[in-house]
């Protein structure tokens, strides 16, 4: 869908972004992931030709992006930036409109898909006559996303669209962007710093710095095999988090000590969950043990000890 | 100034003048700035965008800023002449600079990542331009109007000094004839207009985001309308247009006694003396006041029209000599009255036309003529005491000085001292009355109507009688003052409305009643 061949861009003496390759399978969902100066917010401008790239070749959907007018590829791609951008001057109806006006749609089929996608990101249809200033940081960032999506472009691309967000905010709605339906087929390049949204939403991370790609990987690839020194030390802050976070039930059902408990009112969970979700699960319900049933109908009793055990377990297994 | 009528008695009275003069200052007010925002906003977006060209233009417009407008509206002349054009030039290029530099910063100060987020979304420059950085600058770029209103609402009082009109007209004429009423009539409709205008562009600037797109093309329009304002006068033109100054339109001796005694009917304009001889001679005033033996009236080949109804008075020059001076050196009066009937009318204008014109020194002027006459003769020894003659700041007067000084020096023992540029009568006539200088030359009328300030009566009574109003003064002076006014030399410095030679033999117009009738004649 999106390809990159030794792109390299140069800002008077500095090298941005130096010679850089990747491919992004259509709906696949990519993260460009660094501290800021890496190049990666410069690489997704060049997606859009925001900035023009200094050599190499970029397609989106198999065209050379050099071979089609600007403005016309920009109205294809959905793009998303940090601090939303919504136009003060413009109702939430007008904003999401922008796209499908600048594409000369009928007015009623504007209208139909406004209200659609309110539905999509979670927002009452009330709210299409307010300004953007009159609604919260977290409403104003799903009416981005909406209007980024409003004449339903194949490729999205997202700026930091969390990042002016507050912690407990972003944490949710990072959450629920993740499983939203309309985000499911779309093909993704999402621009971060953020470790925790970086694994929460890339099928696939390339972690950049110094304009080149370090690792890319899928998040547990690069959190149990980091190829070299830069790579180990980015996530070694968060390591704990991460790895509770990316491991789910089911990794590592096969290591679980089955533990004897006479209780039997224990909660019980499918193999799916992760193992922050599964440790949260006991702390809110003061047990020592959860019940776990994976698809083929095995139950196994766990506790903190067992989970932890089975994580140790599963790492040893990864790098052996 | 006695029995001065009340302030609210004289806006009633002059209310017709007053809304006039307001239209055309409305007038001239909005077509400067119409132009301004057609020209500035534009100007203002090219450098937000080409940044680098930022700098000087706006260097450029803040130095036509700090021109005083006075000076600026004095450039304007020669390049386009008097009235509206070059007041209107003027004025616009004082309204520029608020105007693109509002632009400039309302455009560059629009929240970068909204800009960015309508490229993204492939919005083309000049639709991020129309759809969001015009609006979105929108409040900055109405403040930047709104100052230049104001500037332009004040400024455009000048206007009157080169012939457009507006409020200035009465601002001015009332400083020239000292009268507070017509400075407040003209000065507190300026004053409210200014104010009011401010009001209505602060009550758009903070209009709903929304609507502004309709205030951005309401504005032009109403621009457009309060610019007719100043076109409509127009439509009821006379024949010729005649400039005055603003003193002359207030005197008794001026426009109001051509229009009482005459009953002319002409279309008039406020003009500064400076210009008006020159404008009338480039064909853009036909008919304007001036005085009778001023050199310009030669070099701009004018004619001066006759007094047929004797409404001016007769301002015969003499030298006016404090008594004791004149019986300390009896020899003086003798000396001094040489000049007597030497000078005429025609004589002095060419006297003055080489001052005043041909840029010669008064002293060359004096000797010349002089040595003409054979009245010059090289100074004597002098030891006999000093004699110090004045002069107002006027070319004639330091001619006459001039002169004055040389036969003193040719014919007595007298030391001379000359103190010229004593600006006007009233410093002259102090510094006399006073024992600062012992003697200069005076006017008749203006002994008469500014210095004895003679009740109506009996100037009604003297009326243009040369002999009366001299034997009066002459009376009066040495009565009140101990002065002793001389024979007067014989020429008369009076007012005088005068027309291009040309265009007034073409019409066989030679006095001012001739022009009433052919501007009357249908």
């Amino acid at each position: 869908m999106i390809s990159l061949q030794n792109v390299v861009k140069i800002f008077g003496n500095t090298t941005a972004v130096d010679d850089i390759s990747f491919e992004v399978k259509e709906g696949e969902n990519i993260v460009l992931l660094g501290t800021s100066g890496c190049g990666k917010t410069t690489t997704l401008r060049m997606i859009n030709r925001l900035t023009e790239a200094s050599s190499g070749k970029i397609s989106v959907n198999g065209k050379n992006i050099k071979e089609v007018q600007p403005e016309e590829l920009r109205r294809n791609i959905g793009y998303v930036l940090q601090h939303n951008g919504l136009f003060p001057h413009y109702t939430i109806a007008e904003n999401i409109a922008i796209v499908p006006q600048l594409l000369k749609w009928p007015q009623q089929k504007i209208a139909n898909r406004i209200s659609e996608l309110l539905e999509q990101v979670h927002l009452p249809q009330n709210i299409l006559s307010l300004y953007p200033q009159q609604l919260s940081g977290g409403q104003q960032q799903r009416i981005g996303l909406a209007r980024a999506l409003a004449a339903d472009p194949p490729v999205l691309l997202m700026d930091e669209p969390f990042g002016a967000l507050d912690a407990i905010t972003r944490n949710n709605i990072t959450k629920e962007f993740s499983r939203l339906e309309v985000l499911k087929n779309k093909t993704i390049v999402l621009v971060t710093h953020d470790i925790r949204e970086a694994f929460e939403l890339g099928d696939r991370i390339l972690l950049m710095d110094k304009g080149k790609i370090v690792q890319q990987g899928k998040p547990t690839e690069l959190l149990f095999h980091p190829k070299n020194q830069f790579a180990s030390e980015f996530f070694s802050t968060q390591k704990m988090q991460l790895e509770l976070n990316s491991v789910f039930l089911k990794d590592i059902f096969q290591h679980l000590v089955n533990e004897n408990t006479n209780g039997n009112n224990l909660p019980v969970t499918d193999e799916f969950m992760s193992l922050w979700e599964a440790i949260e699960l006991l702390q809110n319900n003061h047990q020592d043990f959860i019940s776990i049933k994976n698809t083929s109908g095995e139950i196994k009793h766990a506790g903190y000890n067992s989970l932890f055990t089975g994580l140790e377990a599963l790492k040893q297994q990864s790098h052996e | 100034m006695n029995d001065a009528p009340s302030l609210f008695d004289f806006m009633k009275e002059q209310s017709g003048k007053i809304l006039d003069q307001l239209l055309q200052h409305i007038g001239l007010t909005f077509i400067s700035l119409l132009f301004a925002v057609i020209i500035g906003v534009p100007l203002g977006i090219f450098i937000s965008r080409k940044r680098k060209f930022s700098a000087p233009v706006l260097g450029f417009t803040n130095i036509l800023q700090t021109i005083p407008s006075i000076a600026l509206l004095g450039f304007m002349i020669p390049l386009l002449g008097i009235g509206p054009v070059p007041a209107i030039v003027a004025l616009f290029l004082y309204a520029l600079l608020p105007i693109v530099r509002n632009t400039f910063t309302g455009i560059t100060e629009v929240d970068k990542t909204v800009v960015e987020s309508a490229k993204g979304m492939g919005m083309t420059n000049n639709q991020i331009l129309r759809k969001v950085e015009l609006p979105l600058s929108m409040s900055v770029i109405l403040a930047g109007i709104r100052t230049a209103t104001v500037i332009n609402v004040g400024v455009a009082t000048l206007a009157s000094y080169i012939g457009a009109g507006g409020l200035g007209e009465f601002i001015f004429g009332g400083i020239a004839l000292n009268n507070t009423n017509m400075i407040l009539a003209g000065a507190i409709p300026a004053a409210l207009l200014a104010i009011f205008l401010d009001f209505l562009l602060s009550r758009l600037q903070k209009i709903n985001l929304k609507k502004v797109r309709t205030a951005f093309w309401l504005l032009p329009v109403c621009f457009v309308l309060l610019s007719s304002f100043y076109l409509l006068p127009d439509f009821y033109r006379s024949k010729m247009l005649a400039g005055f100054t603003p003193e002359f339109m207030g005197r008794k001796d001026g426009y109001l006694g051509l229009k009482k005694v005459y009953d002319l009917n002409i279309r008039t304009v406020v003009i500064s003396d400076a210009v008006m001889y020159k404008a009338a001679y480039e064909k853009k005033l036909d008919v304007i006041d001036g005085y009778s033996t001023d050199g310009r009236l030669k070099a701009f080949n004018l004619v001066i029209l006759k007094d047929d109804k004797g409404i001016f008075p007769p301002y015969y020059a003499a030298p006016v000599v404090r008594e004791e001076v004149l019986q300390k050196y009896p020899e003086l009066k003798n000396v001094l009255n040489q000049l007597v009937g030497k000078i005429n009318d025609s004589i002095m204008t060419e006297l003055n036309y080489r001052v005043d014109y041909l840029k010669q020194s008064p002293e060359k002027v004096a000797k010349d003529f002089l040595m003409e006459q054979s009245l010059y003769k090289d100074p004597l020894i002098a030891n006999e005491g000093t004699v110090r003659i004045g002069s107002k700041i006027l070319g004639e007067q330091y001619i006459l000085a001039a002169m004055y000084s040389m036969l003193i020096k040719g014919n007595t023992h007298l030391q001379v001292e000359t103190k010229t540029g004593l600006g006007g009568t009233k410093i002259c006539f102090d510094a006399l009355t006073n024992n600062q200088i012992d003697m200069y030359s005076e006017y008749t009328g203006t002994g008469l109507m500014v210095i004895l300030q003679a009740p109506d009566s009996v100037v009604e009574k003297l009326g243009s009688n040369k002999e009366k109003v001299y034997d009066y003064v002459q009376q009066q002076f040495l009565k009140k003052y101990n002065l002793e006014w001389l024979k007067p030399i014989g020429f008369n410095n009076t007012y005088a409305l005068m027309m291009r030679k040309k265009q007034a033999e073409d019409l066989k117009i030679y006095s001012i009643s001739g022009l009433v009738n052919y501007l009357n004649k249908k």
